[in-house]
């Protein structure tokens, strides 16, 4: 009998063969065992990672490196481990911060750095990553790859840093203080509740008290230095530095009272410490450019303490001089990008022109406005800072297509205003003309007018501006 | 339309003919059915017994006769005698239930003969031929026979899926498993580029032109006009290999000969069938499954320059059950499941035989129902038949063959285009969900719209889609024969072909990625088609036939053919109606809608003569003669026949044969019962040269929105038939009273005048003229071999038939020719066979950056610079040792023509049960998967095939798969080695069991139940779906995977009753 059934199996192997034989078998296994495991099950695995490991499965990140998304992580061994702080291990969050620094999104083979990358990790804070280093722990075991990432091990703690903010909030300076000063209120209209439209102007009416945010002014200006997506190079002034500072752009920064002009000064000492980018200590130059254009000049000498931040580095200098004249500087405007005229049906008497100057060979871009037989038609530019300073105002208008010469008159906040006079524009001037003083009242924008002559004659009532500028007196 | 008028002369004088000799028919009748048996002198009587050959017992009431002389019957104990006229004759046995067998006498007083049961393979079986029935031992020429036996078992087979594996030679490649679509078939090999490789088919004696005109607007799709022929309808089925001239300048690809059943008997027969079956689903490709999925998503996003921020913050890696996408893109669909289903098919056939002595008749009907393998896939027939036999005097006589079918299809777009469900349901995404899903995860009847990586839902093109083919033909004729005397009669068959194919399609907007149009964007796709052929054929001959004193046989034969075709398609393509529910072409926007359409209308005369003469039923000689005039033909032939300025393409064969075991020498070795020896060779024509490439015409040309004609063609006046000379010698064995019958030919065909396109200097202002510049040859052998191993309650028979084939170029108008086909390069050389894949050999993937910088191997970029190889990328083979791989690094990479193409059957029966198995095989052919290049491209979001989990991805990996590169800047997926593979497969084709009931006689003459199953089994290395498809019927397209709908394994069950 047990031949028979022997046979019988035979038979249905080689029939179960036949019909079960799977061509793709061999084309598809997968061809290195490391491709079959998880992050998860790697980890687990490896007798040098229990530690971290047993962080993993308490802060849940082991669920997430079992998942279908690359991820890199750097384990440190359990020796490292060891010396990971009571404080850090009992605080569910901040263990989660410590451990989510460790891991993040799509894979990073030691090959792939050249020569540093700042990746963001899981906890939403930065790292740097070179070929041999994770920040600045040394990659003891590298590039173990499985199907879902691959991980290195390093040698050292790594916890994670703080941001420029936070550090800077952190400290007892009083430039923390001044930035504090510049929160406003605002709404955000994405956050608040809407409970109807205004029937009159359509626009959506907010339930009050809702969608009020915080914000910055300084922030505003120079990017929020919460920002782990941005690395900064900030200058964090002592005391005195930073009053001194102040002190001398107090007169140049009158508002309508005085905490206002306490703040201005504050945000317009302020801004021009902070750049974007990150320079190391070595590669620091001598000065750096501001967003605004403001050179402030860097006393090594002068740093106190350098702190790396996840965003950046911030330097605690005892003195940076700026040169007001670096500060208070000359505001000029191209003619050809003004923001508005007296009337909107004139744009087929506006040109927008690209010219050759004959006697320097260079090209420029004007706005010429012609025929548009309108008596004071105007061209308007908003100006929006104008420090508390006199001012000349200088123009070039070279009025070179025309046959005859023209008037045209500058004006500041009200076209109809004769605080300048007309100023002749002569044919084919291309120097630049001084047009009238101007002196602001306070700190603030203002709105500056090219206002043609008050006739509806073609030619006679045409305007035309390279560029004008305000050139500030200082003492 | 000068070159009309001749031939409308020749027609006419035919015509004349025949009338003429209908009058003379009046006057001598009565001679006719006067037999001149026992009026030998000088005979010589030879006795037997004739046996059953499985039980041995003696079997009584075999007729006994020596042709047209001598009869007898054996007696209850099997035994004969009979006086034949010379040592020479030959014994026809024939019987009720028995084979047909002929015995030479050879000299000998006493012959016993055993006879094999009706339907058994053998050496004698008959053969029809264009003039006549002769067992397959008096013929000449290289010829098989196929006798269908009902084809009960294979009901839902089309005529040229249904020769498959039956003969030696013809290879048979079914197009796809889309139902009625139909084969590829081609015998011996390839004889023409450019014209058709098709053999010619000739059903109930007039030509049956199965070629498609036009092209179906369902793409992939080939209407196929052999699929009106139920199956079961024909009788007999003859293939003519070599150059029997038979057709003249249309038979250079052989001739297959068709019949359809007539009643046998004058009782009257019904038979009614009913089946019904279940088709089953392909096994699935391997894909990535949802979490090897979006790893592979990461890295090619990542090789798109994306960042981690950019990558994160794509709605498919947010992992947040919170995240209001988040149910739309955590699914797991299984989209080849949405495409393919299991389906079912129902066939019901009726078939009423009978009549009287006036006029005998066979009716039928059938009725096809078998759905698709892509879901909601259908096609529907209706055919009827009738055949009809009348005795209207006793001198003339008529039959009719009259059939008219009708289908109607619902089809899916196949192939490589954005269209095909098939297709799109191996890349979709499989974290995409069927429908539409809330934010909370509630799924919606609506269907999912076009998805994030712009890949339309395969399951709104199904359900919404719609593509129908409404095809019917009618086919039929009548033939007159009037029989002057025992010698002399004149025939007379005249037909006519309507037919009409109409299609209508919708792509709907919904779910479906838009198409780019040169001035629009597609949302939806209207179209609608009318394809049109009719014909009309007479063939009209003489025929001669005489026996002199019982040794010399003569059959001459001579007449001509007249057939004018016509042939029309006009379709209409529209775009963007107004909603999905406008699905009709008129709906689309007006000024996008576009009207296009072909013409053709020729016209074929072929004059021809055929004799046949055997000198003691032992030598066979066979020769024709056609003279062959085309509406199709230049004027200005050279060296062509000429008639009234027309060419005639004149073409003779020869055939002689010898039938060795009739000589006195072989007639003491019993173990023989036949050895005949075959050449022939003989000029055949190929006329599928273009309607109207002789002369110069005009096409309209739409120019910044006026209308105008331009030149298309220049004419060529020289171009003429490509010429095809077929020498064929064959061997005919049967050997141990027939246990082995084996039957082995080789040819040698060659192609002159092959008609090519000529490249033209640009001057010219074509590209091309259509010229008679290209050769080629192809020999082969054809072995064919049958054998009964079991001979006695229990009968087991064993067949097997294969061929194989060489081809080469001979000319060329360049050197090489090379041709484009769905991502796959082709090159035709001179020396070389056919449409050679041409592409980049590869030798693996390089397993880091150093090691591809020590090769140092590059490819240009567009700007001209050269970019290097990485680590990870595929390591191409540099041909010309000039570190840069472009187009002169490519080579041959494989042969789309097979080795070897044949057949294993087996049948085994037992009483009243029998079971009968065909394996198929094709060895050695290479395969362009074109689908996995598509699926291991790692380019683009598109799902991939199981093996890119194992992609390389860091320095140093060893791998087979090359990274994943957005683009594929490096060209990685380019067309080479890594897609070819072996076409080589087994597949056990079909497989049935039948079984009589045992059913009391006076309620039904018999039951039979039908058990049958196809493609059940398939053992190949290849990856696609399925190693058989055929993309197109040109030579240059064979072996291009281009994702139609794959052959599939159904099974069924059946019943026919007999009343």
């Amino acid at each position: 009998m047990t031949v028979k059934y022997n046979r019988i199996l035979l038979l249905v192997c080689v029939v179960a063969a036949l019909l079960g034989c799977n061509k793709y078998a061999d084309e598809t296994k997968v061809n290195n065992a490391a491709l079959g495991q998880t992050l998860a099950q790697l980890i687990k695995e490896t007798p040098t990672l229990s530690r971290f490991n047993e962080l993993l499965i308490k802060t849940g990140f082991d669920k997430v490196l079992e998942g279908s998304k690359m991820y890199t992580v750097w384990a440190p061994d359990n020796q490292t481990l060891q010396a990971l702080d009571a404080g850090t291990l009992n605080d569910a969050e901040r263990l989660k911060q410590f451990v989510g620094n460790h891991i993040v999104n799509l894979s990073y083979y030691t090959n792939t750095p050249n020569p540093v990358l700042r990746i963001k990790t899981l906890n939403g804070k930065y790292i740097k990553f070179s070929t041999t280093q994770f920040e600045d722990a040394g990659i003891t075991s590298a590039n173990k790859y499985v199907s879902n990432g691959v991980l290195h091990t390093i040698n050292k703690l790594v916890l994670p840093r703080q941001n420029v903010w936070e550090y800077v909030n952190s400290t007892a300076y009083k430039q923390k203080n001044y930035i504090n000063t510049l929160d406003y209120q605002a709404i955000d209209s994405a956050k608040a509740v809407q409970i109807g439209l205004d029937p009159v102007t359509s626009k959506p009416i907010y339930q009050p008290g809702t969608g009020i945010i915080t914000r910055n002014l300084l922030f505003d200006r120079i990017g929020d230095l919460r920002n782990e997506d941005q690395e900064y190079t900030f200058i964090l002034l002592t005391d005195a530095a930073v009053d001194a500072e102040r002190a001398k752009l107090k007169p140049y920064v009158q508002g309508a009272n005085n905490d206002e002009t306490e703040r201005l000064s504050s945000l317009h000492v302020i801004k021009d410490l902070v750049i974007k980018g990150n320079y190391a200590l070595q590669d620091l130059p001598a000065s750096i450019t501001s967003a605004d254009g403001v050179t402030v000049p860097i006393d090594k000498t002068a740093i106190i303490d350098t702190r790396t931040t996840s965003n950046g580095t911030v330097y605690i200098m005892s003195a940076a001089n700026v040169k007001l004249s670096d500060k208070i500087r000359p505001v000029k405007r191209e003619g050809e990008q003004p923001d508005g005229f007296s009337r909107t049906d004139k744009s087929g008497n506006i040109a927008y022109r690209l010219r050759l100057n004959p006697l320097s060979g260079q090209q420029f871009n004007d706005i010429y406005i012609f025929n548009h037989k309108i008596p004071l038609f105007n061209v308007r530019y908003n100006l929006k800072e104008l420090y508390k300073v006199p001012y000349k105002v200088y123009w070039v208008a070279p009025n070179d297509v025309q046959t005859v010469a023209f008037k045209q008159r500058f004006a500041i906040n009200d076209p109809l205003s004769t605080a300048f006079a007309e100023t002749d524009v002569p044919l084919k001037n291309y120097n630049q003309v001084f047009v009238g003083d101007y002196v602001p009242a306070q700190f603030g924008g203002v709105t500056a007018y090219v206002v043609a002559a008050n006739n509806g004659v073609d030619a006679t009532n045409s305007i035309n501006v390279d560029y004008f500028v305000l050139v500030p007196q200082l003492p | 339309m000068r070159i009309s008028t001749p031939i409308h002369v020749l027609a006419i004088c035919g015509s004349i003919c025949f009338c003429t000799a209908a009058n003379a028919q009046q006057k001598d009748s009565t001679r006719v059915a006067a037999t001149s048996a026992n009026k030998i002198k000088n005979g010589y009587e030879v006795t037997g017994q004739v046996t059953d050959a499985a039980t041995k017992k003696p079997v009584p009431g075999i007729n006994v006769v020596v042709q047209d002389i001598a009869a007898a019957i054996t007696d209850d104990k099997g035994n004969f005698k009979i006086i034949v006229p010379s040592k020479t004759s030959v014994l026809q046995f024939s019987g009720q239930g028995f084979q047909y067998k002929d015995v030479a006498v050879n000299g000998r007083k006493v012959i016993n003969a055993s006879l094999y049961e009706d339907g058994f393979t053998s050496a004698y079986d008959l053969v029809t031929l264009p003039f006549r029935q002769a067992p397959k031992s008096q013929i000449s020429y290289a010829v098989s026979s196929v006798n269908t036996d009902g084809s009960w078992t294979r009901n839902k087979e089309t005529p040229d899926n249904f020769l498959q594996g039956q003969v030696a030679g013809l290879n048979v490649i079914r197009r796809s498993g889309t139902p009625g679509v139909g084969a590829e078939v081609f015998l011996r090999g390839f004889n023409s580029l450019n014209a058709t490789n098709q053999p010619l088919y000739v059903i109930d004696g007039m030509i049956y032109d199965a070629n498609s005109y036009g092209r179906s607007i369902i793409n992939g799709h080939v209407t196929n006009p052999l699929s009106n022929i139920d199956i079961k309808d024909i009788d007999n089925i003859t293939v003519i290999k070599d150059g029997a001239s038979y057709y003249g300048s249309r038979g250079a690809n052989g001739v297959i000969l068709i019949n359809t059943a007539h009643a046998k008997e004058l009782t009257t027969r019904i038979d009614f069938a009913a089946y019904g079956g279940m088709n089953f689903t392909p096994k699935q490709i391997p894909l990535l499954n949802t979490t090897d999925y979006r790893l592979y998503l990461t890295d090619v996003l990542r090789s798109a320059g994306q960042t981690d921020a950019q990558i994160q913050a794509q709605p498919y890696m947010n992992d947040d059950p919170a995240n209001p996408t988040y149910y739309q893109y955590h699914n797991n669909t299984n989209w080849q499941k949405k495409v393919f289903t299991n389906s079912h098919s129902q066939n019901y056939y009726l078939k009423v035989t009978g009549g009287d002595n006036i006029a005998k008749y066979a009716l039928s009907v059938g009725y096809l129902n078998n759905d698709g393998l892509t879901d909601s896939t259908n096609l529907k027939r209706y055919s009827t038949r009738f055949n009809a036999d009348l005795n209207l005097t006793p001198k003339l006589t008529a039959n009719t063959n009259l059939s008219f079918s009708s289908s109607e299809q619902i089809l899916k777009d196949q192939g490589l285009t954005t269209a095909n469900p098939a297709l799109i349901g191996l890349i979709k995404a499989p974290f995409l969900s069927v429908n539409q899903i809330s934010e909370t995860g509630v799924q919606s009847p609506n269907l999912a719209d076009v998805d994030i990586f712009n890949v339309s839902n395969p399951v709104a093109l199904i359900r919404n889609a719609q593509q129908t083919n409404k095809y019917y033909r009618f086919f039929g004729s009548v033939k007159f024969n009037f029989q002057f005397n025992k010698h002399h009669s004149v025939s007379s068959l005249t037909g006519l072909v309507y037919d009409k194919v109409r299609e209508n399609t919708f792509i709907p907007r919904m779910g479906v990625v838009p198409d780019t149009l040169r001035n629009a964007i597609a949302y939806s796709r209207l179209g609608a088609s009318i394809q049109r052929y009719n014909s009309f054929y007479n063939d009209t001959w003489y025929s001669y036939k005489r026996t002199f004193t019982g040794e010399h046989d003569i059959l001459f034969n001579a007449g001509f053919r007249y057939h004018d075709s016509e042939s029309e398609q006009d379709y209409a393509q529209g775009y963007n109606s107004p909603t999905d529910d406008f699905v009709s072409i008129g709906n689309g926007v007006t000024n996008l809608r576009r009207l296009t359409g072909d013409y053709g209308k020729w016209k074929w005369l072929n004059a021809y003569a055929a004799l046949n003469y055997s000198f003691r039923s032992k030598y066979f000689l066979s020769a024709n003669l056609s003279a062959d005039g085309s509406s199709r033909f230049g004027r200005d032939i050279p060296g062509a026949l000429s008639i009234a300025g027309n060419k005639y393409a004149v073409l003779p064969s020869v055939a002689a044969s010898w039938l060795i075991s009739s000589e006195k020498f072989l007639a003491s070795a019993k173990f023989i019962d036949l050895l005949k020896l075959r050449a022939s060779y003989g000029l055949t024509g190929n006329d599928d040269i273009g309607n109207y490439n002789t002369r110069s015409y005009y096409r309209a040309q739409n120019l910044l929105g006026s209308q105008g004609l331009v030149l298309a063609n220049i004419a060529n006046p020289q171009l003429q038939w490509e010429l095809n000379k077929k020498a064929n010698v064959g061997l005919d064995v049967a050997l141990f009273n027939e246990r082995l019958n084996l039957s082995i030919d080789a040819y040698h065909n060659v192609t002159s005048k092959m008609v090519t396109l000529d490249p033209l200097n640009t001057a010219a202002g074509m590209q091309y003229v259509v010229a008679n510049s290209g050769g080629m040859r192809t020999n082969g052998i054809d072995l064919s071999l049958n054998s009964r191993i079991i001979n006695n309650a229990v009968k087991l028979d064993v067949g097997l038939n294969v061929s194989t084939y060489s081809n080469r170029i001979t000319a060329l108008p360049a050197d090489n020719l090379i041709t484009n086909y769905a991502g796959a390069t082709m090159i035709t050389r001179i020396g070389q066979s056919t449409a050679m894949f041409y592409g980049y050999k590869t030798n693996g993937i390089y397993t880091s950056n150093n090691e591809a910088a020590q090769v140092g191997l590059s490819i240009r970029g567009t700007d001209g610079s050269l970019v290097p190889f990485k680590g990870g990328d595929v390591r191409f083979i540099d041909v010309n040792n000039d570190k840069v791989i472009d187009d002169n690094d490519r080579q041959s990479i494989g042969n789309p023509n097979p080795d070897f193409v044949g057949s294993f059957n087996g049948k085994v029966s037992y009483k009243s049960m029998s079971l009968t198995a065909l394996f198929t095989f094709s060895s050695g052919n290479d395969l362009y998967n074109g689908q996995r290049a598509i699926l291991q491209s790692l380019s683009s979001p598109a799902n991939q095939f199981a093996n890119v989990v194992n992609r390389w991805r860091f320095d140093g990996q060893i791998t087979d798969v090359p990274r994943a590169a957005y683009g594929d800047p490096m060209g990685n997926a380019r067309f080479s080695d890594r897609f070819i593979e072996s076409g080589s497969y087994v597949r056990l084709r079909t497989i049935a069991v039948n079984y009589n009931l045992p059913i009391k006689p006076k309620l039904l003459k018999y039951a039979t139940i039908y058990l049958n199953a196809d493609n059940l089994f398939t053992v190949t290395k290849y990856l696609g779906y399925d190693p058989e498809f055929s993309a197109g019927r040109s030579p240059l397209v064979q072996g291009i995977d281009t994702a139609l709908e794959p052959q599939f394994r159904s099974a069924q069950l059946g019943i026919r009753i007999g009343l």
